[in-house]
């Protein structure tokens, strides 16, 4: 089993809380048809209820999209961000590999520039443990930058995340990340 | 005063002209429509068992049966929906049999033409068939052509029924705004009889002009598409028609939940004994949805950083705003109906409350998927189909067959067969959804044939699940039918 | 306000005329794509609404399913005659291009007209396709990626 961490750990237990909310609420309303009443003495109670929910859930979504505008992983939200001067990675998906380096260094800014040859593809980051890390699409005529960097040195996974024809499943490719200094300082790059 | 037009009157056309009741039609497009359902959910079964090394099948077969599944459920779904919709309001709104018939025939054709072209053809893009990649397949070049048409064809079939919808409406309530209800709020739009929409025809309202809109875009989508095909100089954008391609393939997928909640309205009441009545909040919440629906599509392309920023965070924005009317009015006033209400619990009934905690928690997910940096981590992960399958197989599907319970007629308290119907139906059910989030979570790619751990052994239990569900539905149908035929019999009609 | 029932044909005939004839007058550049796709979609939504103030004063049996086939292979027709292959033919002749835009203000005539004749009103729901087709052509129908 892969790890659950970081982001996809957030997720699931939010998942979990607000899945496990509802239901019950849910259970509680199937439960109430036990004891039923007129509609006209729970009505009232009911539209008031309602307004009640009705703040709470638009604060909540307001509280979201103030809190997510600020970590989008676009290039105009990371580019300010970014304090060290960015190592920038050309990368070209095809049916059904990439070209790009086969090394790269850890803890270092990486601007990686994606762009595919043929069709839509995806380019996702998997971490040595299968953690998917970090995506950007890959798509013809057009070329992403994704702000990444390596948290550490092992053989990360680079793995296409768009359906792009029978190879699909095949298309990935190992990424040796190494400790900056501790090879060569120039990225390689190989066809 | 403007001089009072004569309204000639409409070309008299009966049912019986086409020697069809309204209802033996909608009848036999449930039965077509319910067998096509369990066909490609047979399919999904059976990916689910590549994937897990149960069997073994080439990547270009997976693949093709993938396009297959996709293409055909959400036709199957937006038709069963639609026929759902159209019976429930088809007295009230005059809405006419052969109209439905042109848009059941439409449909079929167009799945036809799409099953060739996969079965036969190979075709296999995947249901999104993002260019370039119909036309840099394995497959023959004649199946991407006949496939185009058969999304053209079932297009068409929506639009029919859209117009048809709108023109009931605007035949009943004097226009369009009317079945949106905005004379609760604009009074000078009253009718002099001061009948306002019931919350039914407030849905259909939004579905028909959300619809049109929408196969407006699949129409210039498919045109574009099929010209390219015809002539390769035809220019296309990638970046264009990747939107184009969700503005349409999204919002046809979303308004089914639409379509299902004018349906809700409907039929809820008739189980609890209780009315839905329409009021401004009513036709604020659906103004909410018609706006803010047909502008959630670019959160299908967050991953693509090229795009404007505007429809990025707009996209997050809109999809956000679009939850609101469904979470707090749709949702909370069935609940609302429900509590304390001296409910009924038939086949139908369950159905449809499972049906909502299925929306619900189906729409949790995707809610979690539309914020970017968590989508970052889930896009075209299995966290994708667990969500819509949460909410169109866990939900919409339910609605369907909650309908089909109340329109074969409910008649008798449920018996500890059908309870164990609704046990294994909904056992496999909730097995089959926990395998994909677990999936999702854990980072394997939706749409492989061959899967990184821990996908294999996920799918090996996700199968078997599939069995249950199978089971559970080929019972549930079963049972139906005998209950048709009994009701029939003794001259019973849908109801309780 | 009666005036301006009475007088809104006038109006548009004007500006439908002076949108027709200007090119072959004048003979001004082509617009950009997005703008041309738009002025297409005018005359479409223009020869609509001549429609639907026609039927207004001349009301018919209506309700014919057949109207609404006609709408839908109406509004598929007017995408057709958009595509490089049909327009390039009549693109660099300015009587052609005008005949062609012409034709765009009968189809849009014929959808309008159609529709009021399934059901009265109906006009609306093909402005609605209309105008939501020439918006989305607007955005990139036959154009290409941008250049690098």
């Amino acid at each position: 089993m892969v790890p659950i961490e970081g982001r996809q750990l957030a997720i699931l237990l939010l998942w979990i809380s607000l899945s496990a909310i509802v239901t019950v609420a849910f259970l509680w309303v199937v439960r109430s048809t036990r004891r039923p009443r007129d509609f006209d003495a729970v009505q009232s109670d009911g539209y008031r209820l309602r307004r009640g929910w009705g703040w709470v859930y638009g604060s909540l979504l307001i509280i979201s999209f103030a809190v997510t505008i600020w970590t989008m992983p676009y290039a105009w939200a990371q580019q300010a961000a970014a304090k060290s001067p960015a190592i920038t990675v050309e990368v070209v998906a095809h049916q059904f590999s990439f070209t790009m380096p086969s090394s790269l260094p850890a803890r270092r800014l990486i601007k990686f520039v994606v762009t595919s040859a043929d069709v839509n593809h995806g380019f996702g980051i998997y971490s040595p443990q299968g953690v998917l890390l970090a995506q950007v699409q890959a798509m013809p005529d057009y070329h992403n930058v994704l702000y990444f960097t390596f948290p550490g040195p092992g053989t990360y996974i680079i793995r296409c995340l768009e359906y792009c024809g029978e190879g699909h499943s095949a298309m990935q490719q190992p990424l040796k990340v190494y400790v900056s200094g501790s090879q060569a300082t120039s990225v390689s790059k190989e066809a | 005063m403007a001089k009072p037009v004569r309204v000639q009157e409409p070309v008299a056309l009966h049912a019986a002209d086409i020697g069809l009741t309204p209802r033996r039609l909608v009848g036999m497009t449930l039965s077509v429509g319910l067998g096509l359902i369990f066909v490609l959910g047979m399919i999904g079964g059976i990916m689910k068992a590549a994937q897990g090394n149960l069997i073994q099948l080439q990547p270009g077969t997976f693949y093709a049966l993938l396009t297959l599944h996709g293409a055909g459920m959400i036709s199957t779904v937006v038709l069963l929906t639609a026929v759902a919709l159209w019976y429930v309001l088809h007295d009230h709104l005059s809405l006419r049999p052969d109209m439905l018939v042109f848009s059941v025939v439409a449909i079929v054709w167009g799945l036809v033409a799409a099953t060739v072209a996969v079965l036969v053809g190979g075709f296999g893009p995947a249901w999104t068939f993002l260019y370039p990649l119909p036309f840099m397949g394995t497959w023959p070049s004649w199946s991407t052509g006949l496939f185009f048409f058969g999304v053209l064809f079932v297009g068409v079939g929506f639009a029919i029924f859209c117009f048809d919808l709108m023109a009931g409406i605007i035949r009943t309530y004097g226009s369009i705004w009317n079945g949106l209800a905005w004379d609760t709020w604009i009074p000078r739009l009253r009718r002099p009889d001061g009948k306002v929409a019931p919350p039914s025809v407030i849905a259909a309202s939004m579905v028909a002009i959300d619809g049109l809109i929408t196969v407006a875009a699949g129409s210039v989508l498919v045109v574009a598409l099929l010209a390219h095909w015809f002539s390769p100089k035809f220019p296309i954008d990638p970046l264009w028609i990747k939107n184009l391609t969700f503005f349409f393939g999204h919002t046809i997928a979303n308004l089914a939940i639409y379509v299902s909640a004018g349906v809700i309205y409907y039929i809820l009441p008739k189980y609890t004994g209780r009315a839905f009545h329409t009021n401004k909040v009513y036709a604020l919440s659906w103004a909410i949805s018609l706006f803010f629906v047909p502008w959630a599509w670019p959160h299908h392309l967050y991953m693509d950083f090229v795009q404007a920023p505007w429809l990025q965070v707009g996209g997050e924005a809109s999809t956000y705003i679009a939850t609101i009317p469904a979470t707090v009015v749709t949702i909370f006033g069935s609940l609302l109906l429900v509590y304390r209400s001296d409910m009924r619990w038939r086949p139908g009934s369950t159905l449809f409350l499972a049906g909502i905690l299925g929306w619900l928690v189906g729409g949790v997910a995707a809610m979690l998927d539309a914020t970017i940096p968590f989508n970052a981590v889930l896009h075209n992960t299995l966290w994708v189909p667990a969500h819509f399958h949460t909410y169109l197989l866990g939900g919409v599907f339910l609605f369907v067959l909650g309908f089909t319970s109340y329109f074969v007629g409910e008649r008798q308290t449920p018996g500890r067969l059908v309870k164990a119907i609704e046990w294994t139906f909904f056992t496999g059910l909730v097995g089959f959804l926990l395998m994909f989030y677990a999936g999702g979570i854990e980072g394997v790619p939706r749409r492989e044939a061959v899967q990184p751990p821990p996908g294999p052994i996920l799918a090996d239990i996700a199968t078997g699940f599939v069995a249950i569900l199978l089971v559970g539905l080929v019972a549930m149908l079963i049972e139906f039918w005998v209950r048709a035929k009994r009701n029939a019999a003794n001259g019973e009609a849908e109801g309780l | 306000m009666r005036a301006l029932q009475r007088a809104w044909p006038l109006a548009l005939g004007l500006l439908v005329a002076i949108d027709l004839l200007g090119p072959l007058a004048f003979g001004a550049a082509a617009p950009p794509l997005a703008l041309h796709h738009l002025e297409h979609a005018f005359l479409l939504v223009s020869g609509g609404l001549f429609a639907m103030a026609y039927v207004r004063r001349r009301p018919k049996p209506y309700g014919d399913p057949l109207w609404i086939l006609a709408v839908i292979g109406l509004g598929t027709l007017s995408l057709v005659l958009m595509l490089p292959d049909v327009y390039g033919i009549v693109d660099a002749e300015p009587v052609l291009h005008t005949l062609l835009h012409v034709g765009f203000l009968v189809i849009g005539w014929l959808g309008g007209y159609a529709a009021e004749r399934y059901a009265p009103k109906l006009g609306f729901g093909w402005q609605l396709l209309v105008i939501v087709m020439g918006v989305i052509t607007a955005t990139g129908f036959g154009s290409g990626p941008p250049v690098a």
